[in-house]
């Protein structure tokens, strides 16, 4: 009889991971809280779909919502006022731009006391500073003087001299982007600018809302991996129903049966850092597994635990190593706490005598039944003769041995 | 959490929780070609960053950098030293950021198109990014890089930024600038100079 204690030599350890490419900026709105004044006072032109005009107000509402409604840590409060996003930063330095250094760097500063208030309107300035050439919207940042982590005003500003409306298309189609037969789709650059506004940067490896390519694709709303970056951001509350620990084994999953090498898996997290997931067959003694695997989908499900995104742990295991037949697997996981989640699992093992097979002779018969059972009589494996079945497994989308009967 | 994938890649990039100052571009900017830029740009031209200082005017914080002028790449412009003024930064205590936009650090070497000497824009360089390139030394002369580091191996003259097709926004690389992230066969300066001078 094979035995746990063979651990030891299984075969390694593989981290399951995910591509993530979000960028955040380093500052964001203290406990989720961003109060944003919508109202703008212009209407864009419907071009496309339909006839109904489209105002500023439903659009940038829109945008709002594609980050507000899936990202459950933020709360956008929604005010359909008016605020000039210019109030207050209507100074102009005297110093001559984009010149040869000054020689008098003492410029007086103006104090000034508007208030800080999120708006968003068009001009065809920002601020009384020139867009510059093929700049569609830009937005401007405050964050607190003691406290650079937390912003305290946002404002986007749309260049007026461009032409807008609400379209699914790509941004170049015959004429020129930005006008009238071609126009920007605000939707977009409004979902982009609040991304900016509520504390994300451009990333250019993943298809997202802030790629910089983006408005020229069908990404119309924020990817899985924008959505990712702002619950890095803005994080689930925790609530009382949130265990310390939550653990899951994705694999093996107590419907298959193993044999071979493959992986045992799954995430584990916790409000405190995880110090250790270990396993247990049959009772045995435990062996670390290596954690800390990338898990976007765990971060975007779980963000109110910290470090959920890197809560995965895989190894590879051999399960000719055990003898066929019923086995317990069973995972824990410890927090610095030492506060414990552990899962049991019941799996079916199917495997040879010998827990590495190197000669086999399929020299028998073979029958199908049930159409996805496959059996071959004969199965010669290192000089031992077998009865195999093989099934075919839709999660795992090849034929898996189910049983292995010596003959 | 059966609801939950568990996708496997091969992949590993972790998510960047990076400082402000660090890797950063621009708001919704069009994507130009390297023809418009070097041919629209009131001058270009090598140098090296000096100084930086900020300063606020009410909310706004504008941020200076002055250059030691190396060599006027296109344009006319007498002067050894030219100051960009940028918007946003820091200064009495407050920070302004605009949107997502990259400021040049202390000492560093590069190429630098200049929408408009002597204007007050948002940005002072030709498609914010777009025209912004770093040199680094490399073991055998002067490398070219655009403003994310990404090495730059071709300018393609003949590639232009057509309206007639999806029309990129607020890309950090101009259209005909052609890089290659494994930095196999970057462009040297003097080449890429040369490119640029020759943009009609």
């Amino acid at each position: 009889m094979k035995t746990w204690q063979t651990i030891g030599i299984s075969l390694g350890a593989a981290i399951a991971t995910t591509a993530n490419a979000y960028e955040v900026s380093g500052s964001r709105w203290e406990n989720g809280q961003f109060k944003m004044y919508v109202g703008v006072a212009a209407t864009v032109p419907s071009l496309d779909f339909d006839d109904n005009p489209i105002t500023w107000n439903s659009i940038v509402q829109e945008a709002l919502g594609a980050w507000n409604n899936p990202v459950q840590g933020l709360n956008i409060e929604i005010v359909d006022e008016t605020r000039d996003p210019c109030e207050g930063y209507t100074g102009v330095n005297t110093e001559i731009a984009n010149s040869p250094v000054a020689t008098n760097e003492d410029a007086p500063t103006r104090n000034d006391t508007a208030p800080f208030e999120n708006g968003i309107g068009l001009s065809a300035d920002v601020c009384g500073e020139v867009f510059g050439s093929g700049v569609y919207a830009v937005t401007l940042l405050q964050t607190r003087p003691s406290q650079p982590g937390f912003y305290r005003e946002a404002d986007i500003v749309f260049n007026q001299a461009y032409q807008y409306d609400r379209h699914n298309n790509g941004f170049g189609s015959g004429s020129e982007p930005g006008t009238a037969g071609n126009p920007l789709d605000v939707r977009r650059i409004a979902i982009k600018q609040i991304g900016y506004a509520l504390g994300l940067r451009d990333e250019s490896n993943q298809p997202s809302i802030m790629h910089p390519n983006a408005a020229t694709r069908t990404i119309t709303s924020p990817t899985s991996d924008d959505l990712a970056g702002m619950r890095i951001l803005y994080p689930n509350p925790v609530s009382s129903n949130d265990p310390d620990v939550r653990l899951s084994i994705e694999e093996p999953n107590s419907s298959q049966v193993k044999s071979g090498i493959s992986n045992i898996r799954g995430w584990a997290i916790g409000l405190k850092d995880i110090r250790l997931v270990e396993v247990s067959i049959d009772n045995g003694s435990y062996q670390s597994i290596p954690y800390g695997g990338v898990r976007t989908d765990v971060a975007s499900a779980f963000s109110q635990y910290p470090k959920s995104g890197n809560s995965g742990y895989s190894m590879l295991f051999n399960w000719g190593l055990l003898s066929p037949g019923q086995h317990q697997i069973r995972v824990r996981a410890h927090d610095i706490d030492d506060n414990v989640a552990t899962i049991t699992r019941n799996v079916t093992v199917a495997s040879f005598n010998d827990s590495y097979v190197s000669a086999v002779n399929i020299g028998g018969s073979s029958s199908i039944s049930n159409q996805k059972t496959v059996t071959l009589n004969n199965v010669n494996a290192d000089n031992q003769n077998y009865t195999v079945k093989l099934e075919w497994d839709n999660a795992a989308q090849k034929f898996n041995i189910v049983s292995t009967q010596a003959n | 959490m059966n609801t939950l994938r568990s996708t496997i890649a091969t992949a590993v990039m972790a998510c960047a929780l990076a400082l402000p100052a660090l890797n950063v571009s621009a708001s919704s900017v069009a994507q130009k070609s390297i023809n418009d830029l070097a041919t629209t740009s009131d001058m270009i031209f090598e140098g090296q960053v000096v100084g930086i200082r900020s300063e606020a005017v009410g909310k706004k914080v504008y941020t200076y950098i002055s250059f030691e002028v190396n060599d006027v790449v296109r344009g006319k412009y007498a002067q050894d030293t030219i100051e960009l003024r940028y918007l946003g930064g820091t200064a009495n205590g407050a920070t302004m950021r605009v949107g997502d936009m990259k400021l040049p650090s202390y000492g560093e070497r590069g190429i630098y198109f200049v929408e408009k000497l002597g204007g007050n824009t948002v940005h002072p360089l030709r498609g914010w990014g777009q025209g912004h390139f770093i040199v680094k030394q490399g073991s055998n002369g002067d490398k070219i890089y655009n403003s994310l580091g990404k090495a730059i191996t071709e300018i393609d003259t003949g590639k232009q930024a057509n309206i007639s097709s999806a029309v990129k926004i607020n890309n950090h690389t101009a259209a005909g600038v052609e890089f290659d992230t494994g930095a196999k066969q970057v462009m040297d300066l003097g080449s890429f100079k040369d490119a640029i001078r020759g943009l009609k």
